[in-house]
């Protein structure tokens, strides 16, 4: 982890590659480094500790399964480790300079795991 | 002497007597079987017969008739390690294995000699064959078994045969869990010049399908009457012809078993009624999944990966994807005509007979993964 300044406040910038450089499948059953695992050890930790204002850097990693990305993130969603305002300002705190499409991936599956929950509330 | 008079004395004697004969007898009877059996034992230890099996010319699931050929070889092979305790395997016809086959055939005996560690298996090398104008010999099938790691398997000592660039190249691997390093070693092995973007891709697709078969592919025993529990996947990665091979291959229930364990019954009819088919043979329900996993699971969260078994297709204009799984067979990709414009197809095919298990490939052009 590291912190970087934006502005007056310190940013921590949580990189992925420092988690795994090859990270794995959705569930901890399944294989090591997992979204589930790095959800559990490394967002929950960072974001109880200094809320959604952190940035994840998703470059350096090998590649990542849609199923990883969509655990890790969508997971804060369901488990409610984060509520809806917070996961719309998560995701303009994605880094992925190597695939812009990655943050729009992240992206999209907050806004899915929002609406997932909207519509069980109804 | 008439029955009648016998006194009833004599009469148990006698009924004792034949008693204890019959005892005897069926003692004797049962230690004379054993004797045999241990003596077949030792016979068939010690006697320089083995039990043969012939592979077929073609060791590929490409056409009807190789797959057929070589579902029935893995047929053989699976009864003679149930049953003998000495196999020969013949590769005196074999003049091609083909990737998605050999991967197969590799992870079939892998299985095999890891849970029949007692029987012995030996082989006959594949002959050498004359190739090309100036008809120069070829090793290729043996340099094959080698690279796929064969010998080792069975425990024969490799023969150093000539190295041919178009095999030296294959990568195999196997593992219990999605482990992403092991996808990830093996992409990397086969072309480090591969630019970051195509190697990102090419793991996005194989981890996804990694972990579909661990998480899908062994809900219960495999049918093949073996009771062998092997929950492991297998991987292959290779440039032929000028394409990159990846193949991931699972030897379980098989994709058309585990769609209705994973989806309900009004979705599972909801996409079949889409594409207008009535049957529900294998083919057509794997071709159900790559859309089962478009819609959602039972978990509407769940269910992405198809999307990246599917994606390279939509990065990689000349890459194709094929799916065998049980008796079915789907096959997609694009076809570009001569004016160049792109055109989606999809392939569908029933087998004889079942691979039991899983094999799922993508090839692409090194051409398009360059750019």
């Amino acid at each position: 982890m590291v912190h970087s300044d934006r502005g007056a406040f310190t940013v921590k910038i949580i990189k992925i590659k420092d988690f795994a450089e090859f990270p794995g499948p959705r569930y901890r059953k399944l294989g090591p480094c997992s979204g589930e695992e790095f959800r559990d050890s490394v967002l929950e930790p960072a974001i109880r500790e200094s809320g959604v204002d952190i940035q994840i850097d998703l470059d350096g990693a090998f590649g990542y399964g849609s199923s990883f990305l969509e655990e890790a993130f969508g997971g804060l969603v369901r488990l409610k480790i984060i509520n809806a305002a917070q996961a719309k300002e998560l995701s303009t705190h994605i880094k992925s300079d190597d695939d812009p499409t990655l943050a729009e991936e992240v992206k999209s599956y907050l806004t899915d795991a929002i609406d997932g929950l909207e519509q069980k509330a109804r | 002497m008439k029955k009648s008079t016998v006194s009833p004395q004599l009469k148990k004697k006698i009924d004792d007597k034949r008693h204890w004969r019959s005892i005897r007898h069926t003692k004797a009877h049962e230690e004379a079987r054993l004797q045999k059996h241990k003596e077949k034992l030792y016979r068939d230890i010690r006697s320089p017969w083995a039990y043969e099996v012939i592979a077929p010319p073609k060791i590929s699931i490409y056409n009807p008739r190789d797959h057929e050929r070589t579902v029935i070889f893995l047929e053989n092979l699976r009864k003679a390690f149930s049953k003998h305790l000495k196999i020969r395997i013949c590769f005196r016809d074999t003049k091609e294995i083909a990737a998605a086959g050999g991967l197969l055939f590799i992870a079939e005996i892998d299985r095999l000699c890891t849970h029949y560690p007692h029987v012995k298996v030996d082989c006959t090398h594949p002959p050498r064959r004359h190739h090309g104008k100036f008809k120069n010999e070829s090793y290729v099938i043996e340099s094959i078994l080698n690279q796929i790691g064969f010998f080792k398997l069975i425990g024969k000592p490799e023969r150093k045969v000539q190295s041919y660039p178009t095999v030296s190249c294959w990568q195999l691997s196997q593992g219990r869990v999605a482990e992403g390093s092991i996808a990830g070693a093996l992409i990397n092995q086969i072309d480090e010049k591969l630019p970051n973007i195509a190697k990102q891709r090419l793991y996005r697709g194989a981890i996804e399908a990694i972990s579909n078969c661990v998480d899908h592919a062994y809900p219960t025993m495999r049918p093949d009457g073996l009771k062998i529990l092997d929950d492991r996947w297998w991987m292959f990665v290779g440039i032929i012809m000028d394409k990159l091979i990846i193949i991931v291959c699972d030897l379980g229930v098989g994709i058309p078993s585990t769609i209705p364990k994973n989806y309900s019954e009004a979705t599972i009819r909801a996409v079949l009624e889409f594409l207008k088919v009535s049957k529900t043979n294998d083919s057509e329900l794997i071709h159900a999944s790559t859309y089962l996993n478009k819609t959602r699971t039972k978990m509407a969260h769940r269910g992405k990966g198809g999307k990246d078994i599917r994606g390279l297709l939509d990065h990689y204009p000349g890459a194709n994807l094929g799916i065998y799984s049980n008796k079915g067979c789907f096959k997609d990709g694009n076809k570009i005509t001569k004016s160049g414009a792109k055109h989606a197809f999809a392939l569908k095919d029933e087998q004889k007979k079942s691979i039991k298990g899983t094999v799922i490939e993508w090839s692409i052009p090194i051409g398009e993964l360059s750019q």
